[in-house]
């Protein structure tokens, strides 16, 4: 009895004490409230749209009114005979990009960060980041320009030393190292950018104490520099593993063919193929809802670890 | 007294009509949203209202509010799929395709229009009476017309698909005949590898094309082999019965040669676009391609502009019998009126004019009388110099494009357009090839069951023959798999599939 | 001084970093040569691609093309105002957002973040997102491609980690000096934020900017289209021409060819020379500065 009442109690001064909080904040709630009403307007409210997903949609009967089909294109989806293929080419190509294309922007942050303001620094960064802005049709068509096994410059380089001609964009065993390495090529200046950002914010005393106590330039950036960019790095590394299922097809169908397949084609392209035959908008819901909850748990499970390991996590 | 003149002026109209002399505008005022894809030619959008359509807007009455895209399917689809926001006619997604039609028309999206071309389409009506293979093409399963489509089907005897380019200049360099067999062909492929038709031995790939897969560079010589060329999937034997063509003893006999070739490197081991491929002719290293007959005077102008001495020759594909040949498919784009249009009587006629009408065909190919078109004496049309040799130096598709005509909007192209604006040759190579021709594989429009297996099964099979098809031809796969290859293809569901073919194919009326 | 004190392994690894950074700055840079190149180079040399570094003869069509067409300027316009306008809003929304997110003593600090990162993973699809915007009567207006992209969970999350950085005992002063929370943003906050703000504008402007599929769907309106759509044109026409076989003879031109890379110098340069301007706000040190001053 006595027990129970005082829990309840402290439930009562719990919420009492959550609306005080709430109300000391007030400030603060209503900054952030044009946000959360967008988020609620833009993104909440059209969650309903994951019925879809269970529906045979008719766009005139509308999403409610559609009728019910349960898991019928999840089944389509996985029992497909390519849907293991798909998977693991999805899950390899986001994983390779990641463990490259995640750490070279941050090693070439901190290269930078080693060099003092001037001219050459301003020039190397601004000369990173153009690439960004080539758009991936005319990217894509220099890649396969030199990857030729005809004239590419590439097969130039191997035949100069006794090599024989290869056909890079035919053979599957190539494509994951072109598609990554490309993409690396082009980003990595453009995703430096939030990392230079950051170090421009570490506090200069941090250096000097650092010097004071006898570190090098390599034990600073080790001690100094790497923690102070640590929560943005970590932050970033969260975000990029709720990513991890969203391949898009764009700059794959540039560069795959049926040849390469094997380990080029990923469930975006292949739905993309199919829009082309005819449009389904269930199917692709289906595998857009099948990729949605891959993400978030595989978001959540890194938020959760990076907080066990780090103390620092998104929420 | 107005009252009197407009019942005149609509009995005249109604004469007119009967007569297909010029229409009086019946749409004074009237607006109409029209999505439709852009034109051809890059420096002016037809969303401008370009002078042709200007013109048809006089004759009509009718202001189109445009809504041309290229990249049609992107824009349209979060439109057509939200149901929201729909134009009064439109393109139906997927463009190039008739998949979408019977989908909407059971969604409600887009409305029947039969009685609206029964009771206010006189011309509609007479091209579907004059052409009852089109009508069957246009009617959905449920025996309604929902759509409009665009159709080359008055060219499609003067366009050859599969039109054999050679460069004369190498035959001639290595003293070959023009290759009639495939024989011929892999002899004369062999020569242009290893004999140094250039002269400065550039190294040669003798054979390409533009295309998505390997299989697409090849695809020609299928017609050597009893199938048609460049087939692709269905075809059916003299019975009638539907068949998948890639599972076929024939195409296996095919794949062997070319798997051969590809190890001799007679054929190109790269899937080009058609920029890329087009700058590979330009160097002087491709041999022999295939590719729309009409293309020759584009491929000898690559040449030209590379600097290159030399030029292309149109040869018959090495077809082992008659009718191997397919002619285009004889629908392109459909188009609806959607059930957001609130005057479908506007709608259905303005598309009888532009589609329908001799005076609306007439500006659409030709353009404007008196710039890019005149009569001549005996009251036939011809182009201008302003077509012919454009004072700014436009290609004569081109010129055409920047007026507006001559895109892929509501098209009904008439022949003689086409021959007016292609070389002699080309048209005379056409007709040399007519007796090959065969139509294709009819287009015909799936009902909801059937579209509901191909759904499911089509994706898978088309990812698995493409995949393999080219794995056989690089050699990646040894032929000695192509049992299993097929049999695997009845594992994903080829039966059921071929048996939706079949019901359509029987449904086409071709046999 | 400091040059003299430089052990011998550092100055190697010094020169090792020089290397690196001058050719991987080379490699950027070059697909940027390419295609200045590519857009002036003769037409002979565009059409048998030998064009590899430097622009080979001399051809100005592709950018006779581009000029041609004098939606070209409109469509320029619309950009301008899209990504002026978008940025503004986007940025005030996201610090707005950012702010109160960092604090740890905020209430709703937790649910809150959870319930914007979510949004990023999970979503409804475009068919209800659309149904929404149509619905507002936002769809053919400028809001449109504005209002529904009025801010970005990925930008708020990053902005949040960086006001973290901030001493919540700095604040604390500061509140204790008698500041109220509007002047702590304004005096105290807001000049702390020269590198993040230039981060956000960057990363909000350059999205406006390059911005084609919302604005496709969205406009139908040829005199609200942005620049993006205007060149997708030409990219996308060049790429159909292999997709169906089935078309009326296409007479693509060299020049067509040409405008493609011209259409991208064109579009590009305004929004690199951006960053060089942003760039001051990234050198080392501002913000403890700021801080310290």
């Amino acid at each position: 009895m006595n027990c129970g009442s005082e829990i309840w109690n402290g439930r009562k001064e719990g919420r009492q004490n959550f609306w005080r909080r709430l109300y000391k904040d007030r400030f603060f709630v209503a900054m952030i409230l044009p946000v959360v009403v967008y988020y609620l307007l833009f993104s909440y409210y059209p969650m309903y749209g994951v019925l879809i997903a269970f529906k045979n949609y008719m766009p005139s009967k509308g999403i409610m009114g559609s009728e019910w089909v349960g898991l019928e294109y999840f089944r389509q989806f996985f029992g497909g005979i390519y849907f293991w293929r798909l998977l693991r080419n999805t899950l390899l190509i986001s994983v390779y990009s990641l463990l490259w294309g995640f750490p070279i922007p941050i090693i070439f942050a901190l290269m930078l960060n080693e060099f003092r303001d001037g001219a050459f620094k301003r020039v190397v960064q601004t000369f990173s980041y153009l690439p960004h802005f080539i758009s991936i049709v005319v990217t894509c068509g220099m890649i396969i320009n030199f990857l030729s096994p005809t004239g590419g410059i590439i097969n130039l380089l191997v035949r100069a030393f006794g090599g024989k001609s290869i056909n890079f964009l035919g053979k599957p065993q190539y494509f994951r190292t072109i598609y990554v390495a490309s993409n690396i090529w082009q980003e990595f200046g453009w995703n430096s950018i939030i990392f230079i950002a950051a170090l421009s914010g570490v506090d200069p005393q941090l250096y000097e104490a650092a010097r004071i106590d006898g570190a090098g330039r390599f034990k600073q950036m080790l001690y100094v520099t790497i923690p102070s960019i640590m929560n943005t790095m970590i932050i970033l590394l969260i975000l990029n593993i709720g990513n991890i299922m969203s391949v898009g097809f764009e700059k794959i169908i540039l560069l795959y063919n049926s040849a390469t397949y094997e380990t080029a084609d990923v469930i975006s392209t292949y739905v993309y193929r199919m829009g082309l035959q005819s449009l389904q908008y269930s199917y692709s819901s289906a595998v857009g809802l099948f990729n949605s909850v891959i993400n978030v748990v595989l978001l959540v499970t890194s938020n959760a670890v990076a907080k066990r390991i780090t103390g620092m996590g998104i929420w | 007294m107005k009252k009197t003149i407009a019942m005149v002026m609509s009995l005249l109209l109604a004469l007119a009509g009967l007569s297909g002399a010029v229409a009086e505008p019946f749409g004074e005022g009237k607006t109409l949203s029209f999505a439709c894809l852009e034109g051809w030619y890059s420096a002016v959008t037809v969303n401008d209202n370009l002078p042709s359509w200007q013109k048809i807007e006089e004759n009509t009455g009718v202001k189109i509010k445009w809504e041309a895209n290229s990249d049609y399917n992107t824009a349209m689809q979060p439109r057509v799929a939200a149901g929201q926001e729909l134009p009064d006619i439109m393109l139906i997604p997927p463009a190039w395709s008739n998949s979408g039609v019977y989908k909407m028309a059971l969604d409600g999206t887009i409305i029947p229009l039969d009685d609206l071309i029964a009771e206010y389409a006189p011309n509609i009506q007479r091209v579907l009476e004059e052409n009852p293979a089109l009508k069957g093409l246009m009617t959905a399963p449920d025996g309604h017309i929902y759509s409009i489509c665009d159709t080359p089907m008055l060219v499609n005897d003067l366009v050859v698909q599969n039109a054999m380019f050679i460069r004369q200049d190498w035959l001639e360099a290595l003293g070959l005949e023009e290759p009639k067999t495939i024989e011929d062909w892999y002899n004369v492929l062999t020569a242009f590898k290893g004999y140094d038709p250039t002269g400065y031995g550039a190294e040669t790939i003798p054979f390409s094309r533009s295309g998505g897969k390997l299989y697409d560079i090849v695809n020609v010589f299928t017609c050597a082999y009893g199938l048609p060329a460049s087939t692709s999937y269905w075809w059916y034997d003299e019975d009638g019965k539907v068949f998948l063509t890639y599972a076929t003893e024939e195409f296996r006999e095919f794949l062997t040669e070319m798997a051969k070739w590809y190890q001799e490197g007679l054929i190109d081991m790269e899937v080009r676009d058609e920029p890329n491929f087009q700058s590979l002719v330009s160097t002087n290293v491709v041999g022999a391609f295939s590719t729309l007959s009409e293309r020759v005077k584009q491929y000898d102008g690559l040449l030209a502009t590379a600097g290159v001495t030399g030029n292309h020759i149109l040869v018959a594909p090495p077809a082992s019998k008659d009718k191997l040949l397919l002619k285009r498919d004889t629908t392109w784009n459909h188009y609806g009126i959607t059930s957001y249009c609130e005057d479908p009587v506007l709608a259905i006629r303005w598309l009888d004019y532009v589609w329908g009408s001799e005076e609306g065909v007439t500006i659409n190919e030709w353009g404007i009388e008196g710039l890019s078109f005149e009569y001549d004496e005996n009251g036939d049309k011809y182009f201008t110099d302003y077509v012919l040799n454009n004072p700014d130096g436009l290609d004569p598709y081109n010129a055409l494009r920047s007026l507006g005509s001559a895109n892929t909007i509501l098209v009904r192209t008439p022949a003689e357009v086409y021959a007016a604006l292609n070389p002699d040759y080309v048209i005379e190579y056409g007709e040399s090839l007519l007796d090959q021709r065969i139509e294709p594989f009819p287009q015909v429009m799936a009902t909801e069951e059937e579209q509901t297996v191909i759904d499911r099964i089509q994706p898978d099979l088309t990812t698995y023959c493409d995949e393999c098809v080219d794995k056989f031809i690089a050699g990646i796969m040894p032929m000695s798999e192509f049992d299993s290859f097929v049999e695997k293809l009845y594992e994903i569901g080829l039966e059921e599939l071929l048996a939706v073919k079949q019901a359509q194919f029987d449904r086409s009326g071709v046999r | 001084m400091s040059k003299i004190q430089m052990p011998v392994e550092e100055r190697i690894g010094k020169v090792i970093m020089v290397i690196v950074l001058c050719l991987a700055s080379l490699a950027a840079l070059y697909p940027f040569l390419y295609v200045f190149s590519m857009a002036i180079s003769s037409p002979e040399h565009v059409l048998r691609r030998d064009v590899y570094l430097y622009p080979r003869g001399i051809g100005l069509e592709g950018y006779r093309l581009v000029f041609s067409n004098a939606n070209i300027w409109r469509s320029y316009a619309n950009t301008i105002y899209y990504t002026l306008v978008g940025t503004a809003i986007n940025v005030t929304l996201t610090v707005l957002a950012a702010y109160p997110l960092s604090r740890p003593r905020f209430v709703l600090r937790r649910p809150l973040s959870l319930m914007i990162t979510f949004t990023m993973f999970f979503g409804g699809g475009m068919i209800p997102f659309f149904i929404v915007i149509s619905r507002l009567g936002l769809y053919n207006t400028r809001w449109g491609v504005l209002l529904p992209f009025a801010v970005s969970a990925w930008n708020i999350i990053i902005a949040r980690t960086f006001y973290e950085s901030i001493p919540e005992a700095l604040i604390e002063s500061a509140t204790i000096d008698g500041a109220g929370n509007m002047v702590t943003l304004v005096k105290i906050v807001l000049p702390l934020s020269g590198s993040i703000l230039s981060v956000l504008a960057l990363f909000y402007a350059v999205g406006h900017w390059n911005s084609y599929f919302w604005p496709l769907v969205l406009l139908n309106n040829p005199e609200l289209q942005p620049l993006q759509i205007y060149l997708y044109k030409i990219l996308v026409q060049l790429k159909q021409d292999t997709m169906a076989g089935a078309q009326i003879g296409i007479s693509r031109t060299v020049a067509a060819e040409q405008f493609k890379y011209s259409s991208i110098i064109v579009s590009i340069l305004p929004i690199i020379v951006v960053y060089p301007f942003l760039q001051k706000y990234f050198v080392k040190g501002v913000m403890i500065g700021a801080v310290k001053g």
